[in-house]
């Protein structure tokens, strides 16, 4: 019996598993090579969620700690999202306008599936003893499917030559190959 | 020669009665108005320093920033751009700038947005003298909007550096 035990071993936790109960402690970075992952990972997903999303102009998932839900109305998508363990939502998070063809809609709303994501992930982590569930939600002001988060806040031409310079981080390669 | 001082007639009014009241009322309006208190807000940063939670559940030596906004009336959400000064070759520097960040107010304090998750990796060295600084603007829940701006004050040493290979 005692072999026995000896041979059980605790999975690897993968890099993308531990993200999900960082919550705060992950940083800019991280965030963001998190936000590529999601984006380039969950693309047949998103495209699965986003086209639910056009049909039924709501749409509810749950990421990490946290459930979320989706709105479309008059061109425009918004987000707002509740700890599982709570009742109240919190107020819109962001929203986003929509373009006038489906492609451009897809695409956007793909974009903004990845983004959400990260801002639930960031403040509804899996269970963590670091959780305060006492504090606001906070976010990045500039999402990253903006050319000004690149700018931070900047005017969008300098985000565009910020973001080309931009390249995979040591954590997006972590994301991908662990 | 006998003359007569003309009596003056007070039943006849000089300023128009209505007149006299509109601008009785419009003082009191504006005493009223002068006395209310305009909503106050202050941003409290706390000074760089190396953070043992994230050291502990992480690994990693990083140097944290925390910012708190507090005002005496209840607000939305604030929004700040916060950096780390130093002081490197006798003369004050950004060591690093973060991201602009957003951070509602909570239902038990509905007066503050407290800030978390600003930290930067840095690597063991000799003391380097850091000091925080934030400033942004806080949306009131009555819509009003107030500039805010704060500094964790002197510079302390932590050893640890920003930005070293």
């Amino acid at each position: 019996m005692a072999s026995l035990a000896e041979l059980v071993q605790n999975r690897v936790v993968n890099f993308y598993d531990e993200c999900l109960t960082l919550g705060e402690n992950l940083g800019e970075e991280e965030r963001l090579a998190l936000y590529r992952y999601l984006y380039s990972s969950k693309k047949r997903e998103y495209k699965t969620q986003a086209r639910a999303l056009l049909s039924q102009k709501r749409f509810c998932n749950f990421i990490a700690n946290g459930e979320v839900e989706y709105k479309v109305s008059s061109n425009c998508v918004e987000f707002r999202t509740r700890r599982l363990d709570s009742l109240e939502f919190t107020p819109v998070v962001r929203e986003m306008k929509l373009g006038l063809t489906r492609p451009i809609r897809i695409r956007r709303l793909k974009r903004f599936f990845a983004q959400s994501a990260v801002d639930v992930i960031r403040n509804f982590p899996l269970a963590s003893a670091d959780v305060d569930p006492d504090v606001g939600f906070g976010i990045n002001t500039f999402p990253y499917y903006s050319l000004r988060h690149f700018s931070n806040g900047g005017s969008k031409m300098l985000g565009l030559l910020r973001k080309i310079r931009t390249y995979d981080s040591e954590v997006l390669v972590k994301l991908r190959t662990l | 020669m006998a003359f007569t001082i003309p009596k003056p007639n007070l039943l006849i009014p000089k300023v128009p009665g209505v007149l006299v009241l509109g601008l009785i009322a419009t003082q009191l309006l504006m005493l009223s108005g002068g006395s209310e208190k305009e909503p106050q807000c202050e941003l409290k940063v706390e000074r760089p320093h190396l953070s043992t939670s994230v050291k502990e559940s992480r690994g990693a030596d990083v140097l944290k920033l925390n910012v708190t906004s507090v005002c005496d009336a209840p607000q939305k959400y604030t929004t700040i751009q916060a950096d780390i000064q130093s002081i490197h070759k006798d003369s004050q520097v950004t060591a690093f700038k973060f991201e602009q960040q957003t951070r509602n107010s909570n239902l038990k304090e509905p007066n503050t947005a407290r800030f978390l998750g600003l930290f930067v990796k840095c690597l063991p060295s000799d003391p380097v003298l850091y000091q925080g600084r934030a400033s942004g603007k806080v949306l009131l829940a009555n819509g009003k909007t107030i500039s805010v701006t704060g500094d964790s004050g002197k510079f302390y040493g932590e050893s640890c550096r920003i930005g070293a290979k």
